[in-house]
Parts: structure tokens; sequence; C-alpha cells
């Protein structure tokens, strides 16, 4: 979805925003619930996109640590008992923390709203970096930052590189019957490694000097991005969301 | 356009010359085509034409040197960039950019163009290299040909009256070589750019070129008309030696020109054969069974299955990314297979690991730099005849039957790139390995290079009783050239599969893309190398 990037990021800011504030269990999963769809439709299979399903592992990961400590350790809380755990009785110098023991209606309420509120902050976060490509975001950076977002662009496509690097050395270790795991073929691995990145550096650097990189003064964008009027709309709905039910 | 006066260059802590007193003038809308053996300066010479040297390398540089009326002396890199692009040697390493479209456009960001006449020219270079259906693709995702279209592409969006290319097609299959090479002869032709190309393969080359550079060991150079240079010239290409076989006066630069003056004599060669020696063929040592591979879901080799014997030299042809090295690298167990079985030696290769592995299977990758990490050819040696439990000395003793050795102090990234392949090929011959693996063993190596490595492959194959020899022989390779060479037979892989596999003449001599000059220039007759059509007239007149 080609919108402006800070359109996204602003409309993900205030519904985190009415989250945290409204401390409501249901509004949460309902704005992660729309949240996640809206992504899920756009169906883009860039690698930004793809983060996005790191975000949902991440997300059930945390459900699941939260929700299980939540009713595992705790203040002793009202309600009608669900079923009873094992209790570890406590020094009585820990007064009110209890492992384990009854759990209740309202304890496995309490724990499952917490939750919800953590994830769907998770999820917003997500979202937005799914919804908006970390290189168009840099495109909003004002001029002065050029520089600073030209060295994190090239960073960032610079990381796998040297993540394939590493395999292929490593291979190549096979190749000569060395014994892995062993410190000796550790250093092995990483003078290549440190060879080939510096190289690999020089030639960038060279690659760019020869392109006129650093000399100018002014700078400009390719495709500068627009804030259009459906950007205006994407904000201020989500603005209306947050009054309506602030 | 360009101009050097009296321009001698020296690198700091290296006795040689790379250049010497050179003196040339080229014109605007010439192609010149720099050649050299290995290490020769052809880089070095590319590059002080946009000041890269010395301003970025080092280098103690005299002389005058002048592009489209400024000097070099004082201007720096990117104060050129406006006149002359440059594509160094390995284009994706120089890519800044993630997709296309912003790859291109890097340079007029830089320059600070007004976005609307960016979007222009960008749009004008995108339809001059045909890149406009690639634009949103993600650069890595490119193959070789088109990265390299990608990489000229971003170097004319600035509009430059010169461009420097550094070996363009040396990673490139011979269709992409041939794709790439045909936009730069139009833009040469359309725009009156101004080329300078340095490439190890003639035979790719120079029909397009105007004038050949040809810079000698000690620093000095000639330079003079493409048919006149060659004639003369250590390194030609096969079409060249061949019309010198054929006893021609005129050199032919195309296979159409020498086809037009060869009409009589080819009929000569009718009533000749190549004499062939026949292999001598021993075991099955590398067996795959019905191999079927995935990568990513997608899938890399379907239903694959071959045999290589002990002996037999084969080649494994085909495009970029037609699954190549993925074939390979099943012998050493590092393919994920989904499907089939793959046999070194009786053994799966993946339950094989350091010396069970190294003994039966020796692999030089596509980098040979890979396989070496010591600090200096000696240490390379000792450590291989650790690795392989065998008397010290033994992999200096094969290096040095391999090749004149070089000093053995200095560090493996400073070897030439010949020397470095011998280097990998000793360490790993030295632990007797039955079948011995290269990929795109090519790359970079000028033909006596070549012809070096051509010598040892058939000797390693050829069964004397010694234990080092009458290995398997499994070769990838783009050059059609070498393998015509070298290979008893070749497997051509497309798209995963097994597209066709025979003798090297029956498959070469079949193929119009993938055959070599001298089968271009005397088909329908099936000769595949210079050294047969010499060897058959030779035993004709005796």
């Amino acid at each position: 979805m080609k919108r402006h990037p800070l359109a996204w990021w602003g409309c993900c800011a205030l519904l985190a925003i009415f989250v945290l504030h409204s401390d409501s269990a249901i509004y949460a999963t309902v704005i992660s619930l729309a949240l996640a769809v809206l992504v899920l439709l756009s169906r883009e299979s860039s690698y930004w996109y793809r983060s996005f399903a790191f975000t949902l592992r991440i997300a059930v990961l945390l459900f699941l640590i939260r929700m299980s400590v939540g009713i595992v350790i705790g203040v002793p809380m009202p309600g009608r008992t669900l079923f009873r755990l094992p209790e570890i009785h406590l020094p009585s110098w820990l007064v009110g923390i209890r492992l384990g023991g009854e759990v209740t209606s309202q304890r496995l309420l309490t724990t499952f709203h917490e939750c919800a509120i953590l994830i769907s902050l998770v999820l917003i976060f997500g979202a937005a970096n799914a919804l908006v490509s970390p290189r168009s975001l840099m495109k909003t950076f004002p001029r002065a930052l050029y520089n600073v977002s030209t060295t994190i662009l090239v960073a960032t496509s610079t990381l796998p590189q040297l993540a394939r690097s590493f395999s292929r050395i490593k291979r190549a270790q096979r190749l000569r019957g060395q014994s892995h795991s062993t410190i000796t073929s550790w250093r092995k691995v990483s003078v290549p490694l440190l060879e080939e990145s510096l190289e690999r550096a020089l030639d960038l650097a060279t690659a760019m000097e020869a392109r006129g990189y650093g000399y100018m003064k002014n700078v400009s964008h390719y495709r500068p991005l627009m804030w259009r009027i459906h950007d205006s709309i994407l904000l201020s709905s989500a603005l209306a969301v947050v009054v309506v039910f602030w | 356009m360009i101009s050097f006066r009296n321009v001698s260059l020296i690198y700091p802590n290296s006795l040689r010359t790379v250049l010497d007193g050179l003196s040339i003038e080229v014109n605007e809308g010439e192609m010149v085509l720099v050649i050299g053996h290995t290490g020769s300066g052809k880089s070095s010479l590319i590059k002080l034409v946009n000041g890269l040297v010395p301003h970025h390398t080092g280098g103690i540089l005299s002389g005058e040197i002048e592009v489209a009326g400024r000097s070099t002396r004082s201007l720096k890199p990117g104060q050129l960039s406006d006149v002359v692009g440059i594509v160094g040697q390995s284009p994706a390493h120089g890519f800044v950019a993630d997709i296309v479209e912003d790859e291109i456009a890097f340079g007029l960001e830089a320059h600070g163009v007004a976005p609307e006449v960016m979007r222009k020219r960008v749009e004008e270079v995108l339809d001059l290299l045909s890149l406009t259906e690639l634009r949103d693709r993600s650069i890595s995702s490119l193959s070789g040909g088109e990265q390299q279209r990608v990489a000229i592409g971003a170097a004319l969006v600035l509009n430059p009256k010169v461009l420097l290319l550094d070996e363009p097609t040396s990673a490139l299959d011979p269709i992409a070589a041939e794709e790439v090479l045909a936009i730069v002869y139009r833009l040469v032709h359309d725009l009156g750019l101004t080329v300078i190309i340095a490439e190890h393969r003639l035979e790719r080359v120079i029909q397009f070129a105007d004038r050949v550079l040809l810079i000698n060991e000690d620093g000095s150079a000639e330079i003079g008309d493409t048919a006149t240079m060659l004639a003369s010239s250590p390194i030609a290409p096969p079409l060249v030696n061949l019309a010198k076989v054929l006893g021609q006066e005129k050199i032919s630069l195309s296979v159409r020109e020498l086809r037009r003056n060869t009409e009589e004599l080819r009929n000569v060669l009718t009533n000749l054969q190549p004499k062939i020696a026949p292999a001598n063929i021993g075991s099955a040592i590398f067996t795959l069974d019905n191999v079927s591979a995935t990568y990513d879901e997608k899938s890399v080799l379907t239903n694959v299955s071959l045999a290589i014997h002990s002996g037999e030299v084969v080649a494994l042809m085909g495009r970029n990314g037609a699954g190549k090295s993925t074939l390979l690298k099943c012998a050493v167990g590092l393919t994920p297979i989904t499907r089939g079985e793959v046999q070194v030696c009786g053994r799966d290769p993946r339950e094989l690991k350091g010396k069970d592995l190294i003994s039966r299977v020796g692999y030089i990758p596509q980098e040979p730099d890979d396989l070496l990490y010591n600090q200096s050819v000696a240490d390379e040696c000792r450590q291989a005849d650790l690795d392989n439990n065998v008397a010290a000395g033994t992999t200096l003793n094969i290096f040095k039957s391999l090749m004149t050795l070089p000093s053995l102090s200095i560090h493996p990234r400073d070897l030439s790139e010949g020397q470095r392949l011998g280097l990998a090929l000793s360490i790993v011959l030295a632990a007797q390995p039955q079948l011995l693996i290269l990929d795109e063993p090519t790359r970079g190596l000028d033909y006596e290079a070549k012809r070096e490595l051509i010598r040892i492959v058939r000797s390693l194959a050829r069964d004397d009783g010694s234990q080092q020899r009458h290995c398997g022989i499994f070769i990838a390779s783009h050059d059609v050239e070498l393998v015509a060479e070298i290979a008893d037979r070749v497997i051509f892989l497309a798209d995963g599969e097994i597209l066709s596999q025979g003798s090297t003449r029956d498959v070469l001599t079949s193929s119009p893309a993938f055959a070599p000059q001298v089968t271009k220039a005397l088909s329908p007759q099936p000769w595949l190398t210079v050294g047969e059509v010499e060897a058959a007239l030779e035993g004709r007149n005796v």
C-alpha cells in the first residue's frame, strides 16, 4: 500500500497511545486484529513484510510466557476457583506472593487483560514495520541527515551479505577436512571473513566515489514522498477512532 | 576524448612498473579493448581514466591524463563522475541500494538533480538497457547478466561521455555475455559513447572493438587496429589462431569474416577427421540417482541422474542459475537433497567428514580464496600436510609439479588468479582424492593460465599407474572454449534438469549459443579446437 510512511507510523502511534490509555483488552484485541488483517491484505512479498510473520511468532511466544507466569506467580485474587495448582510455600517475609495454588477466574482475566495490551503494542509496532519499508521511512529524513540515512542504507544491504560470506567460508572449511567448533577453526573463519568484508567495504566506497557520492552540497531524493489526501484520511480516521472511544 | 601523455605508474612496495611511458589518444565514440596477462595492469589503466588510481588506491603517477579536457591530477573520481562512468570487476560488490530503480537513481541523488529531471533520466536509462520490467525487483534476485546491465545503467545515468568496463563478461554465461556486449556496442554506435573495456575472453569482444591496447609484462604498451594487433599479439582468441593455422594472411575478427575468407579452404577439411585419443575410463566414482533438491521452496534440481567415472573429464554447462553449483555441491554433501541418492566412491557424502571426505572428493569452489586462510603460501602447504596426514612437503611438491612456484613467503591473496587456483588445487590434491570438482575455474584466468590448467587437468585424468592420477574430473564452466579443449563428455543443465548429455563434440556442435568459435567457423564440420585442426592438417601433410 503506497501511503506515506509517516502516515502509517502516525496512525500506529495514535493507536498505541489509545490502547495504553483505554486500558481495555477488548479495544486492544480489536485493534491488533484489524491491523493484522490489514497487513495480510496488503500482500507485499518483500522482506520487511515477511518480518510480520516474525512479529506474529514473537507475539504468540510472549502471550504464552506472560500467561503461564501470570497463572503460576502472583498475589492471591478473589473469584471462583477454576482449578488448583500444587503450591510451594514461600518464606514468611514474602508476604502476599504465592507460587502455584488456586487459580481463580479473576486471576485468569487480569492476566489475559495485561497480555492483550502488551501483545497489541507488539503487533502495532510490527504492523508499522511491515507496512512501511525501513528504506522508505529513511527517505522522510530531512536532507541534513542524508549521509546518516545512506550509511544505514548501505549497512542494511551489507549485513545479509556478511551472513552469506560466513556460511560460504564455513562450507569451504569442510572442504579442507577441518573439524568444527574449535577456537582455531573460529579463527580460520574470522580472518577470511574480516578480509572479505574489508575488501567489500573498499569496493563499495570505490563504487560510491566513482558515482559522485559526497561531492555535492545539495542532494535530492528520487521519487520524493508526497503527502496525499489518502494519507490525511488515514491519519484522521485513526484520530477519529481515538477521539470517539477515548 | 581521453589522452594519456607519457604516463607511468608504480605502486608503493612493488618493484614492478605497472605502466611505463604510455601515450595514447582515444577519440570520441571509440571502443578500445585493453588486453594483457593477468596482473599486467589492465584494471589499473582503466581506473587511471577516472582517477580512482592513484586517488583511491595510492601509487606514484607521472605524466598527464586528460578526460574531456579535464586533468585527473587535481580532480577526484567523484568530480569526474559526470564525464566518466565505471563498472568494476564484480558489480555486485558496488551496489548501494537493493531495488533496481533506486540503484540507478543513486548517482543522480548524489548530484542533487531535481526530482522531475531524475525521473526522466532514470526512465531513459531503464529503456536503454531494457530494464523496465525489472525496475521494482530486488537486485539480489537478478541473474548475473541482469546485474551487469543494472551496473551499466547506474554508470550511464549521469550521461557520461566515457564508459569504463573491467571484465564485464567474466562471470556470465555466453548468452548473457552477448546480451551485455550487444548493448554496449549499441551505446557506442547510437550515443557516440567512448568505451574502454578490459577483458580476458577475447573471443567474446574482439568483433566489437575498434582498437586494441596491449599491455606487456614490463609495463610498455602498444595500441593499434584490432586485426594488426591480434596478428602479432601473444594473446589471441581461437578464431585468430585458427586463421593462422589455416594459413590466412588476414586475421578475421568475426566468424562471418572467417567463413567468407575460407570457403574453399574449408573443403579441404571435409576429408579429414578430428583425431581423438579415447579416454581410458574406469569405474563409476560419483553417481546421482534420481536426485531432486529444493532450496527456499524452489526446486533447484529435478530428477537428475548421472555418473562420473574415473579417468574421464566431464563438463557441466548451462546458463547462470541453472543449478550447476548445486549439483556439484551434492558431491560434498552440501546440497539439501529431498529425493534420490548420491554416492561418492560407494558412500553417501553427507555422512562423510574430515579426512574421509577429502580423500574421496577434492572440491575447488568458485572462489578458490575460500580454501585459503593462512598468512603465507608456505603456511598453507604446511597446514594441508597436517590436515591430510601426509609427509611434510607433499603439498609443496605437488604445487611445484603443477606450476613454477611463486615466492613462498607471500600472502595467498597477493598471488595471481592462476597461482591461487594452483595452490588450492595442490592443497586439495594432497589428500589424493579420486574425484576432483572444479566450479568455474577459468574466471579471471588469461589464456596462458588456462592452457596451464588444461594441461594439469588432462594429466590428472590420465592413468599412468601413479596414485595421483586417474581422477574423475567434474567441471562446471561457462567457458565453452575451455570445455571444448578439456572435456570428454558434456552434461547440459537447464532449470535444474539435465537437458542433454553426450560426448563434447555432439553436445557443443549441436548448440548454437554454446558452440566454440572453431565449431562456428567450420560448421557443419564437427571441429572443436584449433589444436585438432592443426593436428589433422599436419597429419595430412606428412
